[in-house]
């Protein structure tokens, strides 16, 4: 923005309030932004609001896992002012052939690639391919930015399938788009998926398992107490019989269908399936077994989302109903064990998540959201012949919002959380005062 | 099967070709083309003449429009920036991301309150100047023999048609305007206070002078505390009428009538947003009659 008002300022006094001076700014590429976002947050259960969400029951967490979290703490959010994420955005054209987008997220002396991509332009047909590092089109609400979400957090089905981040590789997407008068586009991805979170996820700690294992149960000083693939008294990664990354191991397809219903309504259903060739997991039982296994992974998506817009004032009249539903799936084979007669076990896991929500715009620039979501629907996990059934979470969310203009808003928001853990139900409340500002241009928002 | 479904679509939608398909961000533009074109374009709205056209959301079906456009006609200036990248870049068509597949009518005309300097501190500004020009006929019939000239260069087959068409259009203009701006001869210097200055144009036009504006800044609504400042400034003004347009909402309006001797009046916002105005002579036609009466019966309150 900066830059915009100096290269204004700079073609006011060179031209005067001329044709060029116009000109020069609306080619004025690529649009910068930076998105701050800061929440006060409040709940019942010490500030461990989060965490207690994160340990949901889950077949994506390893089962019966008792050692401490493998995943980030990024979304962490303490009682009292926190500063979350900061966004910074360049987008634009870049000659007739390419359009790119880069988003980064800085939290805490971190700096994190959300985005980085290029997208083709000029390819006849309705063909548009897309490479670099991009949120996947599965589903509706994964490949919105935070500052574009109708809630301050992300919703908990969305949690539980991909992660804080959501589903998010470096890889390939092509589209098609149809020459109809409904909107109609059919996609497919392809990408490396080797740093996902929950669905699609690697062991890249297989080292320290290798070790924890060994020293639970003193190997070193009990030779063959646990099976040792080498025989060495020592375990290590590459014992556990997993396979090295070789390829983009992440694919996924989307059809999405949109009715022309005019100016006032608008609808987009769609339907996605996400498959991921090398899941990996770690599992400890009762008595000390323990065992990685490895397969292949799918989540299919559906998608439903109807607006209505504001035919009032600022924003007022508006309304946006939205609903997903996911099923995942797993079949995985072990590929260590700690008892040797165990090698090949067959795993299998299932679980469901879904969410829906409205956001109404009661008043000029005031709205008002409801959401419920779900995680741990259905979940099953099968350790050869043996089922067991997991815990569902529950998720309902109230959030008030208050858009001063386009550029910035503040948001008061309430949750209530009924969370399945491993051996108890927990239940708590979270309240989160956000602000979320726009620096600068952004990219347009799609829909 | 999925092939012949898609197959089944493509057929479907794909008419014979001998029509421009064209996509006008607002109203007043598919007017435009309409007049220029008739029957040889067809033609898709983004917008409807109720809403507010800087805050449209960039909906699937405009996607769609934007890949089968063979023109895309909007005012530029920066009023379509937060919905119109979306369509020209997730459209997948190469033909309308620059001319002559895209026109923006402010390229052709020269624009008023370009600001010398730009910050959002001051709202929802447009660096290049107010683009709600299509209130002045003058300025649109700029845009006309641009526009014009650009259909030819797309369809030269009928070059001449867009010519005649243009010609037509330019000499029963110059006689309504000429009997429009006799009847509006009165409302010369009237003083109005305006909701959001998207009458800027009209002011122009018609002489009419503008003195107070209900939103503090552009895009920003009005608060009880800047409604009273205008309230003091009209009170010591002469100034006769509160302009809005639907989407403004009547409250603002309302509220300073009922504390001033200012009239509100509702003016369409554009071609269609209200019965009789389905052209746009029609709708300059509703203007100056809505404002000529709204002052004959203000006065007479």
């Amino acid at each position: 923005m900066q830059t915009r008002i100096c290269a204004l300022a700079l073609a006011v006094a060179v031209a005067g309030p001329s044709q060029a001076a116009i000109e020069n700014l609306k080619d004025f590429n690529p649009a910068a932004s930076v998105i701050l976002d800061g929440v006060y947050y409040h709940d019942n259960v010490k500030g461990e609001g989060l965490e207690i969400a994160e340990e949901h029951d889950s077949v994506l967490h390893g089962h019966d896992h008792g050692g401490e979290e493998h995943g980030d703490e990024h979304g962490g959010l303490d009682k009292g002012f926190n500063l979350r994420e900061t966004e910074i955005t360049f987008s634009g054209g870049v000659d007739p052939y390419f359009d790119a987008w880069f988003t980064a997220a800085v939290s805490d002396g971190e700096i994190e690639i959300e985005e980085a991509w290029v997208r083709t332009q000029n390819l006849p047909a309705g063909l548009q391919i897309k490479a670099g590092k991009f949120l996947s089109a599965i589903g509706y609400e994964n490949e919105k930015h935070v500052h574009a979400w109708q809630f301050a957090d992300q919703n908990l089905a969305q949690l539980s399938l991909f992660g804080d981040h959501g589903l998010a590789s470096t890889g390939a997407q092509l589209t098609w788009l149809a020459p109809t008068q409904s909107f109609l586009q059919f996609g497919v991805e392809v990408a490396q998926g080797d740093e996902l979170e929950k669905f699609g996820t690697n062991l890249e700690d297989a080292d320290e398992i290798a070790a924890e294992l060994a020293e639970d149960a003193d190997l070193a000083n009990n030779p063959g107490i646990i099976f040792d693939p080498n025989g060495d008294n020592e375990l290590d990664g590459s014992e556990l019989g997993l396979d090295e990354a070789n390829g983009p191991e992440l694919t996924v397809g989307f059809v999405r269908f949109g009715p022309d219903l005019g100016t006032d309504h608008a609808l987009q259903l769609g339907a996605s399936i996400g498959h991921h060739s090398r899941m990996q997991s770690f599992h400890e039982e009762d008595g000390g077994e323990a065992f990685v296994a490895e397969g292949d992974g799918t989540v299919y998506g559906l998608h439903a989302v109807y607006k209505r817009f504001a035919t009032g004032a600022y924003g007022k009249g508006g309304l946006t109903l939205q609903a997903e539903y996911f099923s995942f799936s797993s079949e995985q084979d072990a590929t260590y064990h700690t008892d040797v007669d165990e090698l090949g076990l067959p795993l299998e896991m299932e679980q469901d998540a879904a969410y829906v929500q409205a956001t109404y715009g009661f008043a000029p620039r005031w709205s008002f959201g409801l959401r419920s979501a779900a995680a741990g629907i259905g979940a099953e996990f099968t350790e050869g012949t043996e089922k067991d059934a997991l815990r569902i979470s529950r998720q309902h969310s109230a959030a008030l919002t208050f858009r001063p203009s386009e550029f910035s808003f503040l948001r008061l928001q309430g949750n209530r959380n009924d969370i399945g853990l491993e051996d108890r139900r927990k239940g708590f409340n979270q309240i989160m005062l956000q602000y979320n500002i726009s620096l600068g241009a952004h990219g347009a928002h799609t829909f | 099967m999925r092939f012949l479904f898609i197959a089944t679509l493509l057929l479907a939608s794909l008419p014979a070709r001998a029509t421009l398909e064209v996509l006008a961000c607002e109203p007043e533009w598919a007017a435009l083309v309409e007049e220029l074109a008739g029957d040889r374009a067809r033609i898709t709205v983004a917008t409807s003449p109720t809403q507010d056209p800087h805050r449209v959301q960039a909906r699937p079906s405009l996607i769609s429009a934007a890949r089968r456009a063979d023109l895309v006609v909007c005012t530029g200036a920066d009023l379509e920036v937060g919905w119109l990248p979306v369509l020209l870049n997730k459209g997948a068509n190469p033909r309308i991301r620059q001319a002559p597949g895209l026109f923006y009518a402010a390229d052709h005309v020269s624009l008023l309150d370009i600001p010398e300097q730009v910050s959002r501190s001051d709202g929802d500004v447009h660096a290049a100047g107010n683009p709600h020009f299509y209130m002045d006929p003058q300025r649109m019939l700029q845009v006309a023999g641009a526009l014009s000239q650009r259909l030819a260069e797309l369809d030269p087959d009928q070059a001449t048609a867009y010519q005649t068409s243009l010609e037509d259009m330019q000499s029963t203009w110059q006689g309504q305007l000429g009997n429009l701006e006799q009847t509006a001869a009165t409302l010369k210097g009237m003083e109005v206070v305006v909701h959001h200055k998207n009458f800027r144009y009209l002011e122009e036009w018609l002489g009419l002078k503008s003195v107070a504006s209900l939103e503090p800044r552009p895009g920003i609504p009005p608060s009880p505390g800047t409604l009273q400042t205008v309230l003091d400034t009209v009170r010591t003004s002469a100034a006769e009428l509160v302009l809005y347009t639907h989407y403004n909402g009547d409250d603002a309006a309302q509220w300073l009538s009922s504390r001033s001797d200012l009239c509100a009046m509702e003016l369409p916002l554009t071609v269609g947003a209200e019965p009789g105005t389905n052209t746009l002579l029609a709708f300059y036609r509703r203007l100056v009659d809505k404002l000529v009466q709204a002052r004959t019966n203000c006065s007479n309150d």
